[in-house]
């Protein structure tokens, strides 16, 4: 009995191993490598580099950091939200994921972003497939693919900087849900800015061992 | 006397089942009613599987398939050689509540008007939850002395789920430990005032699934301890701070394997 449930669970308990993100991450990259270009490209290709999985000149953190104009558009951002809270009874603002790596980036001191920070990674535990649906602004499938993508970047940077496992562990999850929708997802840029927060991931689960 | 109800999260629950058996026996305590929880709720199982996904299919396998037999191969104390040791003749709670005629209800969900109404009309001191989801606080409220609930880690430090692989994960085996917390319940997930913690002695725990049964064996004798604590006033509850503690949550098989490391490396390094 306990063979056969084990042969069964094996079967359906699916999940991605560090390995399939390689391989699916390279596979990717090959294919857009030929057909896009840009910043994007060229930050996926030193973050690959960055992982040692191609050889190109790879990025740094200081590559990583933000300009003082996105530092002043951030705080700006935070300002002028209505609400004190980025997400409330599972409404999101647009631009959380966003704005908060770039202030949390700024000052990782910040208890706002703490705040902020712990109530998307509820929400997204608990609404799982269904976290990141909902925004006071309406935005359409493309967009809401970018807020999600956005939002999994902060959760493996905020990892890293703060040694919290618990961000990594939602940024695997969300990036497996993010996986089925892009294969359906249209334009090269939302393709490769699901590629780089992959790589984040991976850059973060190296760093904290996970 | 004290009433005491139990709230259990399936009819066959072995921990359920073992501390229903200790608490009719206990003096000065009487088992009031027993509330059970049916397996059959497709919006509960919808909720689970959004939240557990695939590892809602173990929990089924182990807990109504497997039944007892899950134990069987596991080294070390569990539930079942505790069961064997104490000799309890009972499979299920309903076979217990017919020999000792206790009253018994089942329900679509702990949280349901009619699980309100036995519960009001019974009027227990004190309920004994061994299982079955978030307890609302209209159920929350109807307890005089309120709910026990024994958790399967230290509070406050790690709430919610999973706490036996996110202590290892964060590498904490050696400050906080592996560990149970009995405490009473409020609308959070573990965060009501704590009663008790009990630290599990550093050993050679092979596995979680180890850490586990070792923990559910304390936990049937702490749940019992709290018991006699409201019955003797001799326990008080010690109100948690929030800031003490994170909440966690379901972990990644990836994260999972990273705490696996963590077990063996302790083990190695003893």
């Amino acid at each position: 009995m306990k063979n056969f449930s084990n042969f069964l669970l094996g079967f359906v308990d699916r999940h991605l191993t560090p390995s399939d993100v390689r391989e699916f991450l390279l596979k990717e990259y090959e294919v857009l490598r030929d057909s896009a270009a840009g910043g994007e490209l060229a930050a996926l290709t030193s973050f690959l580099a960055r992982l040692g999985w191609v050889e190109s000149e790879s990025v740094t953190e200081e590559d990583l950091s933000y300009s003082e104009s996105d530092i002043n558009d951030a705080i700006n951002w935070m300002e002028r939200l209505e609400s004190d809270n980025v997400i409330k009874g599972g409404v999101a603002v647009v631009g959380a994921g966003m704005n908060l790596d770039i202030l949390d980036a700024f000052d990782s001191d910040m208890e706002w972003v703490r705040v902020q920070a712990q109530r998307l990674l509820q929400h997204v535990e608990s609404r799982r497939l269904k976290s990141l649906t909902n925004f006071k602004t309406e935005i359409n499938a493309q967009q809401i693919f970018a807020e999600r993508t956005a939002l999994s970047v902060f959760f493996s940077r905020y990892a890293r900087r703060h040694g919290d496992l618990r961000f990594i562990n939602t940024a695997f999850k969300l990036n497996e849900w993010l996986l089925v929708d892009y294969r359906r997802i249209q334009g090269q840029d939302l393709k490769i800015r699901f590629l780089l927060a992959l790589a984040e991931q991976e850059n973060s689960a190296k760093e904290l061992q996970a | 006397m004290i009433r005491v109800v139990v709230l259990a999260p399936i009819d066959n629950s072995l921990y359920a089942r073992l501390v229903c058996f200790r608490l009719r026996q206990e003096s000065g305590v009487q088992l009031a009613g027993i509330l059970v929880r049916s397996p059959w709720n497709l919006n509960r199982i919808r909720s689970e599987f959004t939240r557990d996904g695939t590892r809602l299919l173990r929990k089924v396998m182990d807990k109504w398939v497997r039944g007892d037999q899950r134990f069987s191969d596991q080294a070390g104390d569990n539930l079942m050689r505790l069961a064997e040791r104490w000799e309890l003749p009972f499979k299920t709670l309903k076979q217990l509540a017919a020999e000792y005629n206790i009253p018994r209800l089942v329900v679509s969900d702990h949280n349901h008007r009619r699980s309100e109404e036995f519960l009001n009309r019974i009027a227990p001191d004190l309920a004994v939850f061994t299982g079955g989801g978030l307890i609302r606080p209209n159920i929350l409220s109807i307890p005089s002395l309120g709910i026990l609930n024994c958790h399967t880690g230290i509070l406050p430090q790690y709430r919610g789920m999973d706490v036996v692989e996110w202590t290892a994960a964060e590498g904490r085996m050696g400050d906080v430990g592996f560990g149970a917390t009995l405490h009473l319940m409020d609308k959070g997930v573990d965060t009501g005032p704590i009663l008790k913690n009990v630290g599990l002695e550093p050993g050679n725990w092979k596995s979680f699934s180890q850490i586990r049964a070792a923990l559910e064996v304390s936990m049937v004798e702490m749940m019992l301890d709290g018991v006699r604590g409201f019955r003797d006033k001799t326990i008080t509850p010690r109100p948690q701070n929030p800031n003490d503690g994170r909440q966690y949550y379901v972990m990644h098989p990836r994260v999972r394997a990273a705490a696996e490391l963590q077990l063996l490396r302790q083990l190695k390094n003893g």
